[in-house]
């Protein structure tokens, strides 16, 4: 324990590091705007974190990035690069928003039924992908993206044809049933219920690479022969983990639906796939790590709107400011990845490390 | 470590819980560290104005025009009211949250300037009944909001009167965003305008169903002009450039909108229309002093720029190729004069 902790301690302050650097080299383009960076970082933080309604939408955003960091870390702790959950998330809102709105049973019926709607479409929009290389050695990386174009000119079809709104010319869908959307936990503040759900998954998160299934998803990831010799069904598991991993991305999308859209529509998706990769490796698919730089994209996120909202530094900037800070900060992930053996041993390297300087 | 970040994690939540707890229990005016307003307590009696535009504050189009607007109101006003823009919340998605930061964060006015502002305005008004929020061009309004509007059917109407005057071929055409809102107003302006010169005149009309969408306007400004067509108005925001590239490749006449975009096509942009939106704001605000915005109802809660008030206005006639005569020309300037004292049916959409 005490050296997972020092090397933990390295962790987190090689990534602090990180992120004080990609922080400096934002403000000098800040400062090249012509702005203020203290005043810049300032907002950004009060953004996140200056009242109740600005945490609230910390958590609003932590919802679906958090769920779909999980999922994608599921994938790539086999080495699956399953790249796709914005489509998954995506797939994953269309079929939740089609029972809500045009399955007519009673409403007690349809949340249940929309629930498992999301979840299925998202883990088999995954599952696809996952038989494709089973079946034919398909490279997962294409495929997933590919799905994620379809599932992204299907949702803007549906929305500007048989969903859209009856009585809007927007492209989005009609609103769900008001009994469906999930509860607003403080007064008018947009943090829902479905934080809850959150909580659950995180709880399930923090053991589950502790149970039989996520030892042999870890065991795939060693490569295909350790797992055959291991004798591990790999094909099914290699579905199995892709179901899973598209599973939670559709979870996040139907949170999304029922706690913050009441709709589908172009642009649901709001980049979170992309994120949630990047969570996932800062995370270096741990599910602690997972949750904290899920956190701190939040904040990220909240603050860097807040930051275009109340500053005069131009969007580009506050765009870049992002950019940069995620690369630095994944930039030394990377830089780890490129080590051997680094997933298990990577506490003890670490350490040694250390002890060598 | 873990366990630290785990009670990191922790005491956010809770640090949230009792945030809420706390701001349920009835603290309205939420203070604001902006750092924008080191003017001290002279700032705090302004009043706070957000202005939120779907696109850029320098598109030479329908965000530019607010702007101008907004800041000329500012301008004047200068020891009463503080301005603060954002650009490019175009997506329906980041609407909402912006909205209510700006009403939590104490503002006195926010403003969403587009159609697709109309529901997250709406929605946001009734839970900050405090804050005054404006729509432009959009649906409904609550007490504590109200709509913004132009009336382009009388500005279509004048540039259907010009396009049917200035072709040559006898076919024209109309290219419009998002369709709905004052754009099919001004579409069917337009169509009644160029059949009062000549009633049958070829009109071709196209929506590309989107407002930034410059290739698909383009690409209908080119089959247009292919086959036939010889002026063009386009009566939407970041389209217009589309179709402005095409006039100016196709060597054809364009009509623009809501700014004077004779810069963007010297030899090819006949004449446009420009809003300004400075006036409006004037009443808009005097409303809001006197209180008569709280109590106004129905009709009055949209407040319109149009030819009679002069917030709709045309550009000069810029007859490179020398199609208007001289007669024609004062047919315009009559029109206009007409428009100006409402003396022509418009069409109802």
């Amino acid at each position: 324990m005490n050296k997972r902790l020092r090397s933990a301690v390295g962790q987190v302050c090689g990534t602090i590091l990180m992120l004080i650097v990609a922080l400096a080299v934002g403000a000098v383009l800040v400062a090249i705007s012509g702005n203020s960076p203290a005043e810049a970082y300032l907002t950004m933080l009060n953004g996140a974190f200056g009242s109740p309604q600005k945490i609230s939408e910390v958590f609003v955003k932590l919802i679906p990035i958090l769920l779909m960091a999980f999922g994608t870390s599921v994938a790539f702790r086999a080495k699956l690069w399953n790249i796709g959950a914005s489509g998954q998330f995506i797939m994953g809102s269309v079929a939740a928003t089609a029972v809500a709105l045009y399955v007519q049973v009673p409403i007690a019926l349809r949340v249940p039924l929309s629930f498992a709607a999301a979840l299925v479409a998202g883990a088999l929009w995954a599952g696809i992908a996952g038989l494709l290389k089973v079946k034919f050695n398909a490279n997962e990386v294409i495929t997933t993206l590919m799905l994620n174009y379809i599932a992204t000119y299907f949702l803007l079809y549906l929305v500007n044809g048989p969903m859209q709104d009856p009585s809007s010319d927007l492209s989005q869908s009609a609103l769900v049933p008001e009994e469906m959307k999930l509860t607003r936990l403080f007064g008018t503040y947009r943090l829902h219920s479905g934080i809850f759900l959150l909580l659950i998954v995180v709880v399930i998160m923090l053991f589950f690479w502790r149970t039989s299934l996520g030892y042999r998803i870890d065991l795939v990831g060693q490569g295909r022969k350790v797992a055959t010799y291991a004798g591990l069904p790999v094909d099914r598991t290699i579905i199995i983990t892709m179901l899973i991993s598209g599973l939670l991305s559709g979870l996040a999308g139907w949170i999304e639906t029922f706690g913050i859209q009441y709709r589908i529509l172009d642009g649901i998706e709001a980049n979170y796939g992309d994120i949630s990769n990047i969570i996932a490796l800062l995370g270096e698919l741990n599910p602690v790590g997972i949750i904290a730089s899920a956190l701190f994209f939040a904040v990220l996120l909240v603050g860097g709107a807040s930051m275009q909202r109340m500053t005069d530094v131009p969007y580009s900037v506050v765009d870049v400011v992002q950019g940069l800070i995620i690369i630095f900060v994944v930039a030394k992930v990377i830089f780890k990845f490129r080590r051997p053996s680094w997933f298990r041993r990577a506490g003890a390297r670490k350490e040694a490390a250390k002890n060598a300087q | 470590m873990m366990k630290l970040k785990t009670l990191t994690a922790l005491g956010l939540t809770l640090a949230l819980t009792a945030g809420c707890l706390a701001g349920c229990g009835g603290t309205s005016d939420t203070e604001e560290g902006s750092a924008g307003d080191d003017a001290g307590a002279e700032t705090a009696e302004k009043t706070r104005i957000a202005l939120v535009l779907p696109g850029k504050k320098d598109d030479v189009s329908f965000n530019q025009a607010m702007y101008e607007g907004m800041m000329e109101y500012a301008d004047a006003h200068a020891d009463e009211v503080e301005v603060r823009v954002v650009e490019g919340i175009y997506d329906v998605s980041d609407i909402e949250p912006t909205l209510i930061e700006y009403a939590d964060s104490g503002y006195d006015v926010v403003i969403g300037h587009g159609y697709q502002f109309s529901e997250p305005v709406n929605t946001v008004a009734q839970q900050y009944p405090d804050t005054y929020f404006l729509l432009g061009c959009g649906v409904g309004y609550q007490t504590n909001s109200a709509c913004y509007d132009v009336q382009l059917e009388a500005g279509g109407y004048l540039m259907g009167v010009v396009a049917a005057l200035a072709t040559e071929s006898g076919k024209i055409g109309v290219i419009g965003g998002g369709e709905g809102s004052e754009i099919t107003r001004g579409h069917e302006g337009f169509k009644a305008g160029a059949r009062s010169i000549n009633p049958d005149i070829n009109i071709q009309e196209v929506y590309t169903g989107d407002w930034n969408d410059t290739t698909g306007a383009y690409e209908a400004a080119v089959s247009m002009y292919d086959s036939g067509v010889d002026v063009i108005w386009h009566s939407g925001d970041g389209i217009g450039l589309g179709v402005v590239q095409a006039a100016v490749e196709k060597d054809q006449y364009v009509l623009g909108n809501v700014e004077d975009q004779y810069t963007l096509g010297p030899e090819n942009v006949l004449s446009g229309l420009q809003y300004e939106w400075g006036s409006v704001l004037e009443t808009i605000f005097a409303d809001i002093k006197s209180g008569a915005f709280l109590t106004n109802e129905g009709d009055a809660k949209t407040y319109w720029i149009n030819v009679a008030n002069s917030g709709l206005s045309m550009t000069e006639l810029n007859d490179v190729k020398g199609r208007l005569t001289d007669e024609e020309k004062a047919t315009i300037e009559t029109v206009y004069e007409q428009l100006h004292n409402d003396e022509i049916d418009l069409p109802e959409v």
